[in-house]
């Protein structure tokens, strides 16, 4: 009750502030999309190691995005940054086909096997989650739909919010739409 | 609890890692593939090439998958197409021909030039050649394309262009000699594991590209002669060859190895949350990479040590497994819509039919590609989706076009397509703009919604 209160007095008056966590395998596109949302510039990144913080207001919504190196052995550091966050950003390659799922579903190397084990941890029991399929503009890129049937996204279990949001970060295209639901789900 | 990781396939990444880490010190590889930068740390998977940090940026951007030592796992089958790679091969495949002259390797961080390079390298082909009898092994992802033996006429002719200038030459001009020792030798048959080779001479000059000046002595059969000396460059070559320290490149080839771990400084561990600094920028947010562990240290590097026995073994027999790559992962894009009936459908049916009218002037620019309702499902085929890449998502995806009557779920999902998706139970009904929650962005208060399950709330 007093929540809901002091959250329509943000809503009226300040910024909400939203902590979201920001994951993917490498290459996916996680840094472009941060400051492509951050600042609408394309940087030519390089892998990131460690971790790009920015806090991007979107709406009236201070996002604060922790965008988290992917590479495999870093991985392990993800869950570090899983307490307090109200979402997570799972960031996939959709036209990087042989990494979005594995035969097994044990592989721990591929997006659907990372993207249960990361939601599976009791830190993100009640995160909300969007997956971005990044890089709709490359040809042979799966559709969202096939996209989230290979991510296994119907297994999330019922209680959690999830959305896919198709997306070109190098374009902008369907950022801020992913970050809006974002905004509304959480 | 995310962070347990098979015991074994640990092992196996240490090994393969070490075996990488060995390799890193052979002295082709002591070099970005694209660019002067020292000590790359980073494969290019497509060519099986060391390159640096900025560099493998810079492939990512190109699509070109890579991976970094220490950072990522590598199975058995890359680290022996590294092995049976490297810089060398692969410079006797990409740049079969290429002297600084033509266009001078960039420097470290000049990225418009290492653009340009890559480009001309990887996507003109200028001097590209396919490997064929003298390289050993082939790496098995290159892409199996029809011999271009220097297609690009243009590539030909600045080499031709190039050859009678003999001014440049001079500074190779002691290499001639010993050069001329390896042409008659025959080049050895090509043994699958190639890599031993090259690593016991330190001194020789093995960058191909530092060979190819020295061609020109023999301008009339230019193209021969540089077939040739590449092929011979691969074989263990005898002779020290100590003439041919001034290599254009012999500042940094004979540069002592630095001492190796800047990134030593990894603070170990990691406890608690960064501050969330404000810049936050430095991507070295000042935490270790595990696994990574330290560099070893650069000092020895010992010039025998290159393919340490027991790894050879080790591998053969440790492994073998399938890569976990492998999986026949592609399989699977299944025809059907998983929309429609899929576990997703089911929440949505509620919303109405009508959403997907007033999804379309959404300004989100998918969307505004009013793309032909027919527009087939295979989005790659039609050359409309070549053109647009957005849209078989307009219409698949986005607005449940009506050419795909099958399956109504898929638009009335409360105006977002994915709506469908959104697995949480109540928010969507109430969902006060039902249309769309792309829609006008920021049109909405956008604390208003206050979705009654929140768990926040």
């Amino acid at each position: 009750m007093g929540l809901s209160i002091a959250k329509m007095f943000q809503s009226l008056w300040g910024h909400r502030q939203l902590r979201i966590v920001m994951v993917g395998l490498d290459a996916a596109g996680k840094t472009t999309i941060l400051y492509k949302v951050k600042s609408n510039e394309n940087i030519t990144t390089t892998p990131t190691i460690g971790f790009n913080l920015e806090e991007v207001d979107i709406g009236s919504i201070r996002f604060t995005v922790w965008d988290v190196g992917g590479q495999k052995q870093i991985r392990q550091l993800w869950s570090h940054y899983y307490e307090n966050s109200n979402a997570v950003i799972f960031v996939v390659d959709s036209a990087d086909t042989a990494r979005l799922s594995c035969a097994t579903g044990t592989c721990n190397d591929c997006a659907r096997c990372e993207l249960h084990t990361l939601m599976q941890n009791d830190t993100l029991a009640n995160a909300t989650l969007l997956v971005f399929a990044n890089k709709q503009d490359i040809p042979g890129a799966l559709p969202p739909d096939q996209v989230a049937e290979r991510l296994k996204l119907s297994d999330m279990g019922a209680t959690r919010k999830v959305h896919i949001q198709p997306c070109c970060a190098l374009q902008g295209q369907g950022l801020h739409e992913g970050f809006n639901w974002l905004s509304q789900n959480c | 609890m995310a962070t347990i990781r098979a015991g074994g396939s640990k092992m196996m990444n240490d090994r393969a890692e070490k075996a990488l880490r060995d390799l890193m010190k052979v002295e082709e590889n002591k070099t970005c593939f694209d660019c002067l930068e020292k000590r790359p740390n980073y494969i290019v998977t497509e060519f099986n090439t060391f390159v640096c940090m900025n560099c493998s940026g810079i492939h990512r951007s190109m699509n070109r998958h890579v991976k970094g030592i220490g950072m990522s796992d590598f199975t058995i089958d890359e680290v022996e197409r590294i092995k049976a790679s490297g810089n060398r091969k692969a410079a006797q495949v990409w740049l079969n021909g290429w002297t600084p002259q033509i266009f001078p390797k960039p420097e470290a961080g000049d990225r418009k030039n290492i653009i340009r390079w890559m480009r001309m390298k990887f996507e003109e082909r200028r001097w590209y050649r396919a490997p064929t009898e003298g390289d050993d092994d082939v790496p098995p992802e290159q892409p199996a394309e029809t011999i271009r033996p220097r297609a690009g006429s243009s590539a030909v002719k600045p080499i031709s262009a190039i050859l009678p200038q003999p001014p440049p030459l001079v500074v190779n001009a002691p290499p001639t000699r010993p050069l001329a020792a390896p042409v008659p030798a025959p080049a050895p048959a090509p043994v699958p594991v190639p890599a031993p080779a090259p690593a016991p001479v330190p001194e020789q000059n093995l960058f191909p590209t530092a060979a190819a000046p020295a061609a020109p002595a023999p301008p009339a059969d230019s193209k021969g002669q540089l077939l040739q000396l590449f092929g011979n460059i691969s074989t263990p070559a005898p002779q020290p060859a100590p003439a041919q320290g001034p290599s254009p490149f012999g500042g940094f080839q004979g540069a002592a190895p630095p001492p190796y771990p800047p990134q030593g400084g990894y603070p170990p561990p990691y406890g608690g949350y960064p501050p969330p600094a404000a810049g936050g920028y430095p991507p070295y947010g000042g935490y270790p990479p595990p696994a990574a562990g330290g560099y070893p240290p650069y000092g020895g590097y010992p010039p025998q040590g290159y393919p340490p026995p027991a790894y050879g073994g080790g591998f053969g027999g440790g492994f073998g497994g399938p890569s976990p790559f492998g999986g026949p992962a592609p399989a699977g894009p299944t025809g059907g819509d998983p929309f429609g009936g899929a576990p997703f459908g089911g929440p949505a049916p509620a919303a109405p039919p009508a959403v997907s009218q007033g999804h379309d002037p959404s300004p989100f620019a998918f969307n505004s590609r009013s793309v032909g309702p027919a527009q087939a499902a295979k989005p790659a085929a039609s050359p409309a989706a070549k053109n647009d890449p957005f849209a078989n998502l307009a219409s698949d995806a986005f607005t449940g076009s009506p050419a795909r009557p099958a399956q109504p779920p898929a638009g009335s999902s409360a105006g977002d397509l994915f709506g469908a998706f959104t697995s949480a139970p109540a928010p969507q009904p109430q969902g006060p703009p039902p249309s769309n929650p792309f829609g006008a962005f920021g049109g909405q208060p956008a604390g208003a919604p206050a979705p009654s399950n929140n768990p926040f709330l």
